[in-house]
């Protein structure tokens, strides 16, 4: 009750002219999108007219054609588009939920129990950082031809883990550097382990610091291209991987298709930060203002 | 039996030397306050206590049983943080049941308790909100209450009363002494502010660089401070240290000479022979003084330099020789800064410090 108040109050003093100015950037910025979104529901025609048609009679018949395909004797075939959803979000949901855990714990060590050199090694995490993924490539397609991980969800799930592992580590370290170690004294005081003092008292508050982690890794795991493309099946193909095949054709790029296969990918990652969208602000900005 | 024995407790930061050699007892029931400047080295020696650190030499009993090697869990102390440390995700009567629920206790009887806890310190209109949405005497008593709704060998606090306003602080001190006399149970202040160790301790321990300069009943401290330290740290103005020249004794009197004046001490006998011609320090509280009328044979005279009224009284400060003298008296008293008027100090509250900063009175 007390923050909506705070909130309408800044809305007034906000005024029609600053948010309007906001408004219009914000406009900019999401264009893309926005145009992008409007294309799947376009036919071909309205998708190529020029000048660009802003308005137009919207049909769904792109969506259709993401995952049926009608061949010539008009029999309806699967694009097997529904299957690299799947593997999409069950790939970059177990890769995430991987690194947020491992990263979680290994972050509490580094900020509670530091270790001798404890900045070289997070230093040397985040190396696996500084390279761009196409320098890397070589090796790692090597290293999972050897281990027979190539093609397997396991491999590339696991792959996203690691790559994403620093990143957790390093953000969920900040979190729990800023966490009270007063309050931890406390409940071991209290009588609690060390399991409790972690999972009962430090997680709870980190929750939009958990948030934050969970929606950077997400959108950077959900896009990811160069390595899906290359250390992923036929069968373990994410969208972005199926996007690209989807772009070739005989009658140049289908964009109506892309635009509506684009508009499907973007929902789940969507949802997600919108879901997570309060946690988020909070996250971010964790610890940059003293309470 | 909840008894705390500290034994040659040392703690090392590499170099540093935090705490050194502190020894003592809390006895069951008792009241000891830690009490000394910042970084004197109270608070290390209360997370010692408390097991949150690691001491570097020394032993420390809790109930007759060493507890040295046993984890902040294990010791059964329950303590309240400076900053009162209250888990923020959890409510009021959760923060509370916190303690109880980690040795397992059934939930009916985590109720009941929490309950008569929230009851005795007025929390139940609180009861759901969480720490964030309480004021700092809330805070106070919430930490209070997590404290004592257990039952445990002792009782920790750190500077518990720092945080809170002139007004709070007066309550919560007379909330935390009543609390703490119904549960006699060993309890162990840490504070530096000496008002609140004066009043809420049975003993104080004045600590300086980590190590205890005194321990004694606040009545001890305060009327026989062991050394001069003690001596300037407690009571508010600060004590007057006087050189002086140790002149002649004779039965239960001792005679001293100062800015050409003689003082006389009747608190009590040397302890030791002093030749004639000896130099010794005299304190002398601001409120041991009397004022007499310039040029009166007793006393000695001073100009005074500066008046600050502090309600019921005023503080003098008067000059000598160019040394300044705190003289408090009563409001009635009339004076004006420029004023010239001699000063009398009360024979029996004059106390001797020897040249190795001791008190050399028995």
């Amino acid at each position: 009750m007390f923050a909506t108040k705070k909130k309408n109050r800044a809305l007034r003093e906000a005024g029609w002219g600053r948010t309007l100015v906001a408004g219009f950037i914000g406009l900019i910025y999401f264009s893309p999108v926005l145009w992008i979104v409007m294309t799947a529901f376009k036919t071909r025609q309205d998708a190529l007219a020029t000048p660009p048609k802003l308005f137009f009679e919207p049909t769904l018949d792109n969506f259709v054609r993401v995952f049926y395909r009608v061949t010539t004797d008009g029999d309806q075939l699967s694009t097997g588009m529904g299957l690299y959803f799947f593997n999409s979000i069950f790939i970059a949901g177990a890769g995430v939920l991987l690194a947020v855990v491992i990263g979680t714990l290994a972050a509490y060590g580094f900020s509670r129990y530091p270790l001798r050199g404890n900045d070289t090694y997070l230093f040397v995490i985040l190396t696996t950082r500084m390279l761009p993924p196409i320098v890397v490539i070589v090796p790692i397609f090597l290293m999972f031809r050897v281990t027979g991980l190539s093609g397997g969800y396991i491999g590339i799930i696991l792959l996203y883990a690691m790559f994403n592992l620093a990143f957790s580590v390093w953000m969920m370290k900040s979190f729990f550097d800023e966490l009270s170690a007063d309050v931890e004294d406390a409940a071991r005081l209290d009588g609690a382990n060390d399991l409790a003092v972690f999972f009962k008292i430090c997680l709870p508050q980190l929750k939009a610091g958990l948030a934050a982690t969970v929606v950077f890794a997400l959108i950077l795991t959900w896009n990811e291209f160069l390595f899906a493309l290359l250390l992923t099946g036929s069968d373990t193909r994410t969208v972005p991987v199926a996007m690209a095949r989807a772009m070739g054709g005989q009658l140049g790029v289908d964009w109506g298709l892309l635009a509506a296969i684009i508009t499907l990918f973007l929902v789940p990652v969507f949802a997600v930060t919108y879901m997570l969208q309060n946690h988020l602000l909070r996250g971010v900005t964790f610890g940059t203002v003293k309470k | 039996m909840g008894q705390i024995r500290v034994k040659n407790l040392t703690k090392r930061f590499g170099s540093l030397l935090a705490v050194s050699d502190v020894d003592m007892t809390i006895e069951d029931g008792e009241v000891l306050c830690l009490l000394g400047p910042s970084g004197c080295g109270k608070t290390t020696t209360l997370r010692m206590i408390a097991g949150l650190q690691q001491e570097t030499e020394g032993e420390i009993h809790i109930g007759n049983k060493p507890v040295n090697h046993l984890s902040p869990s294990e010791r059964d102390i329950a303590m309240v943080f400076q900053f009162y440390a209250l888990y923020p995700t959890l409510t009021v009567a959760e923060n509370i049941a916190f303690p109880l629920r980690s040795v397992g206790m059934s939930r009916e009887e985590i109720a009941s308790l929490v309950d008569a806890v929230m009851t005795a310190l007025q929390l139940h209109e609180v009861a759901n909100r969480t720490p964030g949405q309480l004021g700092e005497g809330e805070k106070q008593r919430v930490a209070v209450a997590r404290a004592v709704v257990r039952d445990p060998n002792c009782f920790l606090f750190d500077e518990p009363l720092s945080r809170l306003d002139i007004t709070l602080r007066e309550t919560m001190r007379g909330e935390i002494k009543e609390i703490l006399t119904g549960l006699s149970k060993a309890t162990v202040i840490v504070t530096h502010d000496q008002l609140e160790a004066l009043t809420m301790a049975d003993r104080i321990a004045v600590m300086r660089g980590g190590r205890v300069e005194q321990i004694a009943t606040p009545h001890e401290i305060f009327s026989r401070p062991a050394n001069l330290f003690v001596a300037g740290f407690i009571g508010t103005p600060s004590m007057n240290l006087l050189p002086a020249t140790f002149t002649a004794q004779a039965d239960d009197e001792t005679n001293f000479q100062a800015f050409g004046q003689n003082f006389r001490s009747d608190a009590g006998k040397l302890i030791r022979d002093y030749s004639p011609g000896s130099k010794v320090t005299l304190g002398i509280r601001p409120r041991a003084f009397q004022l007499r009328s310039e040029g009166s044979k007793e006393g000695l005279s001073v100009e005074i330099d500066l008046i600050e009224p502090m309600g019921a009284e005023t503080l003098l400060h008067a000059r000598t020789d160019n040394t300044n003298l705190r003289v408090v008296v009563d409001r009635s008293q009339k004076v004006k800064v420029g004023e010239r008027l001699n000063i009398v100090p009360k024979p029996d509250q004059t106390l001797v410090f020897g040249q190795n900063e001791q008190l050399v009175m028995s």
